[in-house]
């Protein structure tokens, strides 16, 4: 009889322990919530690469790594090599380096629209250069007749800030596909000298105020983490805030 | 998958816009600095009468008239240049010694010269004197050199 009754009363209370955790898990699931996923991301440019089949002047390889901070943030850092040959009727023109892009990532979406799978939004980046660059030919011609000479090959850096908005979308588990509209404009470079780059990698032309460039990526995503992320049906996305953090 | 439908219309957009600007332009600008020359009587810019102007074979000014400022091209793979000077129907040999640097003029127009006198000297038959007014030769209409006569 004794043992009857502790198992009642184990059952009576596993079943009050059970009752009050599902009462529990139903308080604190806020409808106004949404599960997101938060990503690391590796990928690599393929727009450039295609256009070099078109151009064979301006190769350009360009990868990222991103990392989801939270619903609305990520940091992002973007690489390549690029390498330039221009040729004009009067001179030609050479510059080969590689540039990096540290920079933060900014979501716009609704994170019960984002879910961890699609971002739009914009980056921002500072972006160096570090490159050559030479002039093996340049042609004038004039009343005295053609003048030929060249630059040899110099050693250049530049600064640049970029503005990249832009969306992704995760194909499958796995695999993400997006397009960035990089803008630039140019900090410093040097040499500051007469003769100073014409084409910087990473950047573009050096006499333009801003350049425009486009990059589609194909990533590869890795979900590191998966955090409730708040909002409200009116302002969705404006005021929404962590509010457990668990890992998958 | 809405998502990316959407996403192809500004893409499209965009790789249009930026294929468009990926067209080189061409140059329209006179990219060549020109030693720039003016003629006075006194303190005052007088026009010659008639103007001839050669070194090579071909006349830079052939019997031009009523000149107050002409217009020289140097040679940018020499350090000086002599040029015959016709002036009213008389002949002076002028010797201009200068440093020439390249620059960038613009990704369409290629590169240029610069140029910085360093000596003008000249025999006097009607040439009284020459100054050098402004050393540097750009592509500026700027006086560079004025001839007495």
């Amino acid at each position: 009889m004794k043992r009857i009754s502790v198992y009642i009363i184990s059952t009576v209370l596993l079943a009050a322990s059970t009752g009050l955790s599902a009462q529990f898990r139903h308080s604190t699931a806020d409808p106004d919530s949404v599960d997101f996923q938060l990503n690391i991301r590796i990928g690599a440019d393929i727009a450039n690469p295609i256009l070099y089949f078109i151009n064979d002047n301006n190769m350009n390889l360009e990868g990222y790594i991103s990392v989801d901070l939270n619903e609305k943030y990520g940091i992002s850092f973007n690489g390549g090599y690029a390498d330039y040959n221009l040729s004009k009727f009067s001179y030609e023109y050479g510059a080969t380096g590689i540039y990096f892009k540290p920079g933060a990532d900014f979501n716009i979406l609704k994170p019960q629209i984002s879910e961890g799978k699609y971002w739009a939004g914009i980056g921002v980046r500072y972006g160096v250069g570090i490159f050559s660059f030479e002039t093996p030919s340049i042609t004038y011609n004039n009343y005295w007749g053609t003048t030929t000479t060249s630059i040899p090959p110099q050693s250049a850096t530049a600064h640049f800030i970029e503005i990249a908005p832009g969306f992704n979308a995760k194909i499958s588990n796995n695999f993400t596909m997006g397009w960035r509209v990089n803008m630039s404009t140019l900090l410093y470079a040097s040499p500051k000298e007469k003769i100073g780059p014409i084409y910087i990698p990473g950047y573009g032309a050096r006499d333009k105020g801003v350049n425009f460039s486009f990059n589609y990526f194909l990533s590869l995503s890795f979900p590191y983490k998966t955090i409730k992320a708040k909002f409200k049906d009116d302002d969705a996305g404006a005021n929404y805030e962590e509010l457990e953090t668990e890992t998958e | 998958m809405n998502f990316m439908k959407r996403s192809l219309i500004p893409v499209f957009a965009v790789v249009a816009v930026i294929m468009a600007s990926c067209v080189d332009g061409a140059c329209y600008e006179d990219t060549e600095s020109l030693l720039s020359v003016a003629f006075y009587r006194g303190e005052v810019q007088t026009p010659v009468q008639k103007l001839s102007v050669i070194s090579l074979e071909e006349y830079i000014y052939n019997n031009k008239p009523s000149v107050s400022k002409a217009r020289i091209p140097l040679n940018p793979g020499a350090g000086s240049v002599n040029l015959n000077f016709t002036i009213n129907d008389t002949t002076d040999m002028i010797t201009f010694n200068y440093r020439s640097e390249v620059y960038m003029f613009s990704k369409e127009c290629g590169y240029s010269w610069i140029y910085n006198i360093e000596s003008v000297s000249s025999t006097n038959n009607i040439i009284d004197e020459i100054a050098i007014i402004n050393a540097n030769i750009t592509i500026s209409d700027e006086e560079n050199i004025r001839i007495y006569y």
